[in-house]
């Protein structure tokens, strides 16, 4: 049995056991909510990890009368808030999203691709570019640079770089051939 | 708007919203307060089926959440420390708990993490000067009479900005160090031993092997306590020994193989492996200074005649 209360008590008297038992009540619901959030299984799983980190740290201060799983999604707050917000802004995540919208509407919830599958998918279709087709990909996408910016760089014309960002997009969507990927280009 | 927003996250967190409806959500993200955002989050929440985390990786992050906080092992304990000097705000509301009568909005929490293969100078909120080395962790924050109080993992130096009102406290395992205006180190990088010690100042020190009685340290005074059997050893401190790291050097003083290599590990930011075992314990004095991590291996194989190979971050000693 599962007593929230004593498990509380031990764990600001410093109960590494007690601290254990929560964990072991409490990781689903951290995981299950930062998943829906962020829909990227290793970001919920850092979440989960900081999050009870943060919870041992603190234990001598834990202030909570009740509702301990409250109590723990609301140190997992300012993670999931910042993690949501970086991630957002990845053009990366853009693509993803396009990627899901592409996906067959019957699949049921457990087949949904998450980002970090998504990413690990175009890491591996990175390997089939040319050394100078990479790099050029990455500052476009990674550094997110403009043409003039990565021709600069380079020292190479702008039309060049155009050329090379094609032709890795070209390479990328044959590599991940099968799975319904779309890229959003910008020239 | 903000149901507009609400109802658009509704959708992402359903997995079925249109690439223009997310586009449209990512411009309204901007001016979305993060409180607005968390209460969209939990509704969206509410409805939405659970899916429990795979068995393997909870195992694997309370594998990692042990090495952490009980052995304090810090070449994992580096790996689950960012990649790069990460610091942290969250309010202290969230810390001492949404119904914390004392909790003011002003009042912040505050982390920072160095990997392995750094070290950084950082000004706490209260002035305070600190030194992290290495693969080290130090949380600040106040408690709830507003007293200041550090928790570390690894290794710090402490100039303690004075403010008589609010005691300073530096909490390392079983340990609390109350500070009185002070400079010290700590070292709390063994799983067996946390070494305090006191360059001027005065600082006492309360842990359960003091059974509630505060010893007082004086300035020059190196005090270890042990984790396992709870025990206080006061001696002379080597200033230069102790504090050499905040200068940039690794120095050591009869300290075994295996330490130093620890040392240089966390120094340097790699992983050593040691194969020949015989000489782990064999005990050794000296000093590194900006010598390069190859400088470091070749001086410590003329002396032990030991060969070792490097592999990107990996070196292996045999």
């Amino acid at each position: 049995m599962f007593d929230e209360f004593e498990c509380i008590n031990n764990l600001k008297r410093g109960s590494y056991k007690a601290f254990t038992k929560i964990y072991d009540e409490y990781a689903d619901s951290v995981f299950s909510f930062a998943l829906l959030q962020l829909r990227n299984r290793d970001a919920a799983r850092d979440v989960v990890q900081d999050t009870f980190m943060k919870l041992w740290i603190n234990r001598r201060i834990i202030n909570c009368t009740g509702n301990l799983k409250g109590f723990i999604l609301s140190i997992a707050r300012y993670r999931i808030i910042d993690t949501l917000r970086q991630q957002m802004h990845e053009p990366k995540f853009e693509e993803y999203i396009e990627h899901c919208a592409e996906a067959p509407t019957e699949v049921t919830p457990e087949d949904i691709i998450m980002y970090d599958e998504f990413l690990s998918l175009l890491t591996e279709a990175k390997e089939r570019l040319t050394p100078r087709e990479r790099q050029i990909y990455e500052m476009s996408r990674d550094s997110q640079l403009t043409v003039s910016q990565i021709a600069g760089e380079l020292g190479i014309s702008e039309q060049t770089v155009k050329n090379h960002i094609t032709s890795a997009l070209r390479i990328l969507r044959n590599a991940i051939k099968g799975s319904p990927l779309i890229f959003i280009f910008w020239l | 708007m903000l149901s507009r927003f609400k109802q658009l996250y509704k959708k992402y967190t359903g997995g079925n919203i249109r690439p223009e409806e997310f586009k449209e959500m990512h411009c309204s993200l901007e001016s979305v307060s993060d409180d607005n955002l968390w209460t969209a989050m939990l509704e969206s929440a509410d409805d939405a089926p659970v899916t429990p985390m795979p068995q393997e990786m909870k195992n694997e992050v309370k594998r990692n959440l042990r090495r952490s906080v009980i052995s304090q092992r810090i070449k994992s304990y580096a790996r689950y420390a960012a990649a790069v000097i990460a610091l942290i705000f969250i309010t202290s509301a969230v810390i001492l708990g949404i119904n914390a009568p004392h909790a003011t909005s002003s009042m912040q929490e505050f982390t920072a993490s160095i990997p392995a293969g750094s070290r950084t100078n950082l000004t706490l909120p209260d002035g305070t000067r600190v030194q992290l080395n290495a693969a080290s962790e130090l949380t600040f924050g106040w408690d709830t009479k507003g007293e200041r109080v550090a928790h570390l993992c690894g290794e710090a130096f402490f100039d303690v900005a004075k403010d008589p009102d609010h005691a300073f406290r530096v909490i390392v395992s079983d340990v609390e160090i109350e500070v009185h205006g002070t400079s010290f180190n700590v070292n709390a990088y063994d799983n067996k031993n946390i070494s305090v010690a006191l360059v001027n100042g005065k600082v006492s020190l309360c842990g359960s092997g003091l059974r509630g009685n505060a010893y007082i340290m004086q300035p020059g005074e190196k005090a270890v306590y042990n984790n396992e059997d709870r025990s206080f050893s006061i001696s002379r401190a080597e200033m230069n020994v102790e504090t050499g790291w905040t200068r940039g050097n690794l120095v050591f003083k009869h300290k075994k193989l295996s330490e130093v290599i620890a040392m240089v590990e966390r120094r340097y930011g790699v992983e050593i492996e040691m194969q020949c075992d015989s000489l782990s314990d064999d005990t050794l004095t000296g000093k590194f200074g900006n010598e390069d991590i190859t400088d470091v291996l070749s001086s410590l194989s003329n002396m032990y005649k030991f060969k070792y190979t490097i592999k990107k971050n990996h070196i292996t000693i045999y």
